[in-house]
């Protein structure tokens, strides 16, 4: 039976389908915009050796009062972008490759990562170098308050320290530059509880630090163990069996880790193909116990600090010795390696950046008064930050009372206003292409 | 009970022992392992009509054949199915070839909707879905731009899965096998089921594997005389086929809420792989490059029936998908390539109209694909189509009459088109283009029962599609191909010198036309069963890579050659439009010797030619394959050959491909325990260790097929 209406939706269908058959064409829309700069113009010569193009690079700042974090370009002191983040922003880090910087929320327990576009093409002989507008990274990587971060030659290291009221293990997470340019999550390894530890890898091993569950008198761990990167999951290899009571701070090199314990600083180096710890006992006189460590990728000495104070470790001669840096009593608030490892930098709470030649044994040479405001009015959680530049000899010292980043040049030791600021700094990261310069830790 | 028999005779199904215990049950009352009898639907077809009942050659790959076919890519695991050849990019990115097309003219489907990778820009890019955990794997031959749209104007290949479940029947499987050509283990399971008026589902894999041994130097040697004197340190040195390892996971979770008139349902998937890209290099030195890819995939299915005086059922499927991979180079990641789509199916089904049925089909699908890198040979593009079409199908007697028409706008964006400027090369012309196409294409079918046990079946087709975004503004080295291309929407001008250079081309851009005809003779009643198909396809403005005998250097953004400097330089090809035919021959054949013996013959064949008789590249050769069958008392065996013969129609720059004979063997046993049915098995491939390189892969010189290699497993099914 067949009704009407359904004769004429049967019209339709046909008339539909005679109307379908006029279609088949195709048009095209071509406009024709400004050029642009050709950066892959070069001859084969600069294909062969595949230079870097000039930039001072990016930095990235994160705000002292809002959940965000600025992209500002150091060569023409624009802002170029900026993020709003969920959380209030703990640190700020580059990657290994100095593209993205990493935004750590400790108290979101979330881990952000900024593309600052300076993306580098290998091509087997050379490289190709394009600098892009940033953007906000696929990359996020959650876990109970992330805290440590630790850099490697291709990856970084995140440790989160867990969280003992919500019963939150502590975990690590291991992320290379291909993951983050991939938005990939990286590695993961959980441990058995929370601690305020930290991890770093040495190549295909990572150490990291663990705790026993039943020592409820510290959440600082005692132990190190390292894993093993096997078809890119890390397995575990082995437990240190010598202590290091109350650890805190870590550095790399080339040939070995350390961290900082209370009674001394646990090096961990390699030896007839095994790796091998000893320890250096604190040094006499040592009131309190090292607490941070900094080391450059080539590097024979370490630094450690205690309490404000300098110490110079020595990993071969088992030794620790104490190293003056400040004349008048400064407060020393940061410390870093330039990116040759020429200079170890301490910048101070007045503003002051202090270097010591370490090839003319550690010599300080008087300090740089970068920052001209008063700074002592600061609330106790803001404080001056400093950001070493890899593609040339500058530093950049945050102001956060004249909301400026000042350009600090370590040769010249002249300081000028890099960029001017419409939020108060906190914290900041360098970001852009290396030159010739050795990769070095943090 | 002629649609059980017809399942002996198509897709894989037909070639497996399934096939021949089915076959056998239908024919034998005695059979001592009766199956179960089903209906083969093609979820790919709108009213999932059974593979008898389509005009259109289809094959459906399920069961007990997928399970032994199933493979680590789409392209293995479909390459012993008739008229389907593997692109071959070693086990980790091979993609299917139908009837000598691949690529964008073959769209790769999940549960019908778009796989949302980047599988069908480059042949070194995996296909995104999962053969071990797929319920069955339908296979469109031909022209399916009816049902899907442009990107099926070469065929169509649907996975379907249960990820969406449709009832709460408790059902599941597992599968763990080890293969020792590559160390690769598998482990694979799926569970379904539910209470009341819900129903979930769960699945996921995990499969691993080392780089695979290989039967000859991975290289090959234009002399063989020259591949002799290979000594054997370096041979051994050379048995693996280096940068062919992989490593990948996925799982998918599903849920669904069952109404008295169908379902609706939601599911979430993920799935992660890494692989080696094998044959990858950059100038002299081979490199390994691997690439890690994510998928994160959601999908909405909703199967609704109605009394209405109208409309009779409304099938939706939504779909979401974001894709990215890097190729990642010494730690660097060389390119990025990121695809995030959109894509939204609705089927209206009418009432009977005149004792026929028949649906509209509306369809959008919006696509953001971006490459960022080395090898972003292609800007990044938004592509966005609107779809209507509309089948009907009716009886008159013996002859089921199908019709469609199908309408299409495409309209392909990109913002940001690069070209070095002729005047001065420290400048790039930037250009935003815009496209809209509006392909459309109709077909007509029929099926008739001429006698009892056999049918005819025509189908008559004219089908459109617009040429990819890849097609249209690729420029640069795609290391994939090993070429440089450069898209139809450029001019190429090449110079006295040996340079060229490019610009954009005022020209309109045609749309690809298929004229096709498809004939298929089937029996499908008795001990001997057949089915033969015969196809022809005029393809008016076929898009293809043109071979211009001019070289560049493989940085991105060049557009000056060095051919007296470059010695390493990349042969440019440009996408080119020119009229082309495509015909051959596919047949398949089952003999139920006895009751526990079974055996099939299958060959296809497909010639493909530019005017004036000049070979496309990589049309896959003659081949035949013969396979014998026994099942008994739960035992399985199965031997058989496959015959690839030389392809001796090449194309300009493409050498000749000599032939290769893969042997296979198989042993099973069924042991059924409490309400599951355990499956243990042997499988052995290639077990001549013959050296064998597909002519239809990019990499045939570089990555021969693996050598003789044997695998045991454990498959359940509850």
């Amino acid at each position: 039976m067949f009704t009407t209406s359904r004769y004429i939706a049967y019209a339709f269908c046909v008339s539909a389908l005679l109307a379908l058959s006029a279609c088949g064409g195709s048009s095209t829309n071509i406009v024709e915009r400004e050029p642009v700069e050709n950066h892959d113009d070069h001859d084969d010569d600069e294909h062969s050796h595949g230079d870097a193009p000039s930039s001072k690079g990016r930095l990235v700042i994160s705000s002292h009062d809002e959940p965000e974090v600025m992209v500002y370009d150091l060569d023409d002191g624009e802002e170029l972008a900026h993020y709003p983040m969920e959380s209030a922003v703990s640190a700020v880090y580059a990657s290994a490759n100095h593209r993205f910087a990493l935004v750590l929320q400790r108290d979101g327990n979330q881990v952000n990562a900024i593309d600052a576009g300076f993306i580098r093409e290998a091509h087997g002989d050379h490289f190709d170098y394009t600098i892009a507008a940033p953007s906000f990274s696929d990359f996020e990587m959650s876990g109970p308050r992330p805290t440590h971060f630790t850099l490697g030659s291709d990856e970084a290291v995140i440790f989160y320290d867990g969280n003992a009221d919500t019963a939150e293990v502590a975990q690590v997470g291991v992320v290379s530059n291909a993951n983050l340019a991939n938005g990939a999550a990286g590695v993961r390894i959980e441990l058995t509880t929370h601690q305020h530890g930290a991890a770093r890898t040495l190549g295909e091993h990572l150490f990291l630090t663990v705790r026993d569950p039943q020592d409820t008198s510290t959440t600082l761990p005692d132990q190190v163990v390292f894993y093993h990167l096997h078809d890119g999951e890390y397995e575990l290899e082995h437990t240190f069996e010598m202590e290091c009571p109350a650890l805190h701070g870590s550095a790399g090199w080339d040939h070995g880790v350390a961290f900082g314990c209370g009674d001394g600083v646990l090096v961990i180096h390699e030896e007839s193909g095994e790796f091998v710890a000893e320890k250096i006992a604190n040094p006499e006189g040592l009131s309190g116990r090292i607490g941070s460590l900094y080391a450059t990728a080539g590097a024979h000495e370490l630094v450690g600090v205690a309490s404000g104070e300098l110490f110079l470790i020595d990993p071969e001669a088992g030794t620790i010795e104490a190293l003056s840096w400040t004349e008048d009593g400064r407060e020393a608030v940061a410390y870093a390696f330039d990116a040759e490892g020429e200079h170890f930098l301490v910048l101070d709470g007045q503003g002051g950046l202090t270097r010591l030649e370490v090839e003319e044994e550690w010599t300080a040479l008087a300090p740089i008064e970068v920052v001209a405001s008063d700074l002592s009015g600061l609330s106790e959680d803001l404080r001056v930050a400093m950001a070493v530049s890899h593609a040339s000899h500058l530093v950049y010292v945050t102001d956060p009372v004249a909301l400026t980043v000042l350009e600090v040049d370590l040769e010249s030791a002249a300081v000028t206003t890099a960029l001017t600021l419409e939020a108060v700094p906190a914290k900041l990261a360098w970001t852009g292409f290396e030159g010739t310069h050795e990769e070095h830790d943090h | 009970m002629r649609r059980i028999l017809w399942r002996s005779l198509c897709g894989l199904g037909t070639l497996g022992i399934s096939a021949l215990s089915v076959g056998a049950q239908a024919e034998e009352a005695d059979h001592p392992n009766p199956a179960k009898l089903e209906v083969i639907e093609v979820v790919a077809l709108p009213w999932h009509a059974s593979t008898l009942e389509s005009a259109q050659p289809v094959s459906v790959l399920d069961g007990e054949a997928l399970a032994r076919r199933q493979s680590s890519t789409l392209g293995e695991t479909l390459s012993k199915e008739v008229g389907v050849h593997t692109n071959y990019f070693g086990p980790v990115a091979s993609s299917p070839i139908i009837r000598g097309l691949s690529g964008p003219r073959v769209l790769i489907t999940q549960n019908g909707l778009d796989a949302g990778d980047a599988s069908r820009v480059g042949p070194d890019h995996l296909v995104t879905t999962e053969a071990s955990t797929a319920e069955h794997i339908e296979v469109l031959r031909g022209p399916s731009t009816l049902f899907y749209g442009s990107g099926a104007i070469g065929g169509v290949v649907n996975i379907v899965d249960g990820r969406v479940p449709q009832d709460t029947v408790p059902t599941g499987q597992w599968h763990v096998k080890h293969n020792d050509v590559a160390d690769e283990d598998l482990v694979s399971g799926s569970v379904t089921g539910g209470t009341g008026q819900w129903a979930g589902h769960i699945d996921g894999f995990w499969r691993e594997s080392n780089d695979y041994r290989i039967p000859v130097p991975a290289e090959a040697h234009d002399d063989h005389e020259h591949a002799d004197e290979v000594n054997e340190e370096e041979a051994h040195d050379e048995s693996r086929l280096d940068n062919s390892a992989y490593r990948a996971k996925g799982a998918n979770l599903g849920a669904s809420y069952l109404l008295d008139n169908g379902f609706v349902g939601l599911s979430v998937g993920r799935l992660e792989r890494t692989y080696g890209i094998p044959g990858h290099s950059h100038g002299e030195e081979a490199l390994d490059v691997y690439a890690d890819l994510e998928q994160d995939r959601v999908q909405v299915h909703s199967e609704l029936s109605f009394d209405h005086d109208w409309f009779s059922a409304l099938n939706t499927r939504l779909g979401y998908t974001d894709y990215h991979h890097a190729e990642v180079e010494n730690g660097e990641a060389l390119t990025t390539f990121a695809n995030e789509s959109y894509e939204v199916r609705a089927e209206l089904f009418h009432q009977p109209l005149a004792d026929g049925r028949g649906a509209w089909s509306f369809q959008y699908k919006h696509q953001d694909f971006e490459a960022v890198g080395a090898e972003a040979f292609t800007p990044p593009s938004v592509t966005e189509s609107l779809a209507l079409a509309w089948m009907e199908e009716r009886h008159f007697g013996p002859v089921l009459l199908q019709l469609g028409a199908r309408m299409e706008h495409v309209d392909v964006e990109a913002d940001r088109l690069t070209l070095p400027m002729e005047d001065d090369e420290s400048l790039l012309a930037v250009y935003s283009v815009a496209q809209t196409f509006e392909p459309f294409s109709v077909s007509a079918g029929a099926v008739w029962d001429f006698t009892p046990g056999y049918n005819l079946g025509v189908s008559i087709s004219r089908a459109q599609r617009a040429p990819s975004s890849a097609e249209l503004y690729s420029f640069g080295p795609h290391i994939g191909t090993s070429s440089y291309e450069v898209g139809a929407l450029y001019e190429l001008h090449s110079e006295s010198d040996g340079h060229f250079h490019v610009e954009v081309s005022p020209a309109e851009v045609e749309l690809e036309t298929s004229n096709n005809l498809d004939i298929s003779l089937r029996k499908f009643n008795g001990d001997f069963g057949f089915t033969l198909n015969a196809f022809y396809n005029q393809m008016d403005d076929y898009y293809y890579l043109a071979a211009t005998g001019l070289e560049a250097e493989s940085d991105h953004d060049h557009e000056h050659d060095h051919a007296e400097e470059e010695s390493e330089g990349l042969p440019v090809y440009y996408y080119t439009a020119q009229d082309a035919t495509f015909y051959g021959l596919e047949g398949q054949l089952s003999w139920q010797l006895s009751a526990p013996w079974q055996m099939v013959l299958t060959s296809d064949y497909t010639r493909a030619e530019l005017e004036g008789d000049t070979p496309l590249p990589r049309i896959p050769p003659l081949r035949v394959g013969l396979e014998l069958n026994y099942e008994r008392d739960g035992w399985r065996a199965s031997v058989g050959g496959q015959r690839y013969f030389e392809q001796d129609r090449v194309a300009e720059l493409e050498t000749v491909t000599p032939g290769y004979t893969l042997v296979d063997a198989e042993l099973g046993y069924d042991w059924t325990l409490s309400r599951q049915t355990l499956t243990f098995y042997v499988q052995g491939r290639n077990l001549t260790d013959e050296e064998a390189r597909p002519h239809t892969s990019f990499i045939k010189d570089q990555a021969p097929l693996p050598a003789r290699s044997f695998a045991v497993g454990v498959r359940s099914q509850f």
